[in-house]
């Protein structure tokens, strides 16, 4: 129990504090509510893209093997040696309810037969076509990570925000309104002492004027 | 726990778009977006732009202001946002196939789902205390 000074003004005091409590509960709610939905939303993106990028990935794999198969595993692990690493990726940041999420632009990242590095004479089309399933795929693991990021931005700031308001809810509240409650038992019950107290001065008073109007009677 | 309060009310719209620009200027903008009180910027996807161009006349083009800012107010109930201005409450109603009544709307959650899944660059939370 706070240390609380049964008086009127700290009765004023707790009922702006409860107000403004009250008001923060609903606005944090709010917040909560929406990032729910926002997370959610995200969730079934993700859910979304994974697929499609497994799929994808599960497809150059594939033709990756069969290129292996036919020009042999080292021809093949040499092209891949040779050939350019890196795509352009802008990252930057937008924001969901004050929550910092990346933005990731990914540019187009099938590049041409030449555009690759390695040599294009001994290589069959199989690799090229092995290497354009993965840059493809790429793109897609990069929008995925982008989406994953942005889960995991929400979802930090769901738990805290869904701490503040159970806070809020169960202890904050609770406790400024039981001591809301003991102020005003305690100046209702010191209300009612001063008018016993008064009852009892206007009672002795008569008294002591009966007992004096008899004596003078 | 109170100064935490205070400090997260504080912290709810923040930040904020520091100004609203027109779908027009958007629209003819290289990097459309509009920069932010903590000095972050809040791109627009093309394709949201191009989406509000299709489904608003001309005139309205140029009165609507991005990002729409979507105002969850306590006062109108749980789960209860509301959208200011006429050009903006007219595109989202579009977006819903709402008619809309005067220059505010008012949807609820399964609508701003659907809102924030069309255009989640172009809107914008902003709580009322």
């Amino acid at each position: 129990m706070m240390a609380l000074s049964p008086t009127r003004m700290e009765l004023l005091r707790l009922r702006r504090r409860i107000a403004l409590a009250r008001k923060g509960h609903d606005l944090l709610r709010e917040k909560m509510d929406a990032l729910v939905m926002e997370f959610f939303e995200v969730l079934r993106k993700i859910y979304e893209k994974r697929e499609g990028a497994f799929d994808q990935l599960g497809k150059a794999h594939s033709s990756l093997s069969l290129c292996m198969a036919s020009w042999g595993t080292a021809e093949t692990e040499q092209a891949a040696r040779e050939a350019r690493k890196g795509a352009v990726l802008e990252t930057s940041l937008r924001y969901i309810m004050g929550v910092p999420v990346p933005v990731v632009e990914v540019g187009e990242t099938v590049r041409t037969a030449l555009g690759r590095g390695y040599s294009l004479h001994p290589s069959p089309s199989l690799l090229d076509r092995a290497s354009e399933e993965f840059e493809r795929a790429l793109k897609m693991l990069a929008e995925v990570a982008e989406l994953e990021e942005a889960a995991r931005a929400l979802a930090w700031e769901l738990e805290r925000t869904r701490r503040r308001v159970n806070a809020l809810e169960y202890i904050l509240i609770p406790r400024l309104e039981a001591a809301l409650k003991f102020i005003g038992m305690r100046l209702d019950e010191m209300e009612r002492e001063h008018f016993f107290r008064l009852k009892r001065i206007k009672a002795t008073l008569e008294r002591r004027e009966a007992v004096g109007g008899g004596a003078e009677g | 726990m109170e100064e935490v309060l205070k400090a997260e009310l504080a912290r709810l719209n923040s930040p904020f778009p520091r100004e609203r620009v027109p779908l027009e200027e958007a629209l003819s903008s290289e990097r459309p977006g509009v920069p932010l009180t903590n000095g972050g910027f809040q791109p627009f996807k093309r394709e949201e732009l191009e989406l509000l161009a299709r489904i608003l006349p001309s005139e309205e083009r140029k009165e609507l202001r991005l990002p729409i800012l979507l105002a969850l107010d306590p006062g109108l109930g749980r789960g209860a946002v509301k959208i200011g201005g006429r050009a903006e409450a007219r595109a989202v109603g579009r977006l819903l196939g709402k008619e809309v009544k005067g220059g505010e709307l008012v949807i609820h959650r399964p609508e701003l789902l659907e809102v924030r899944r069309k255009l989640p660059t172009t809107t914008y939370y902003l709580f009322l205390p």
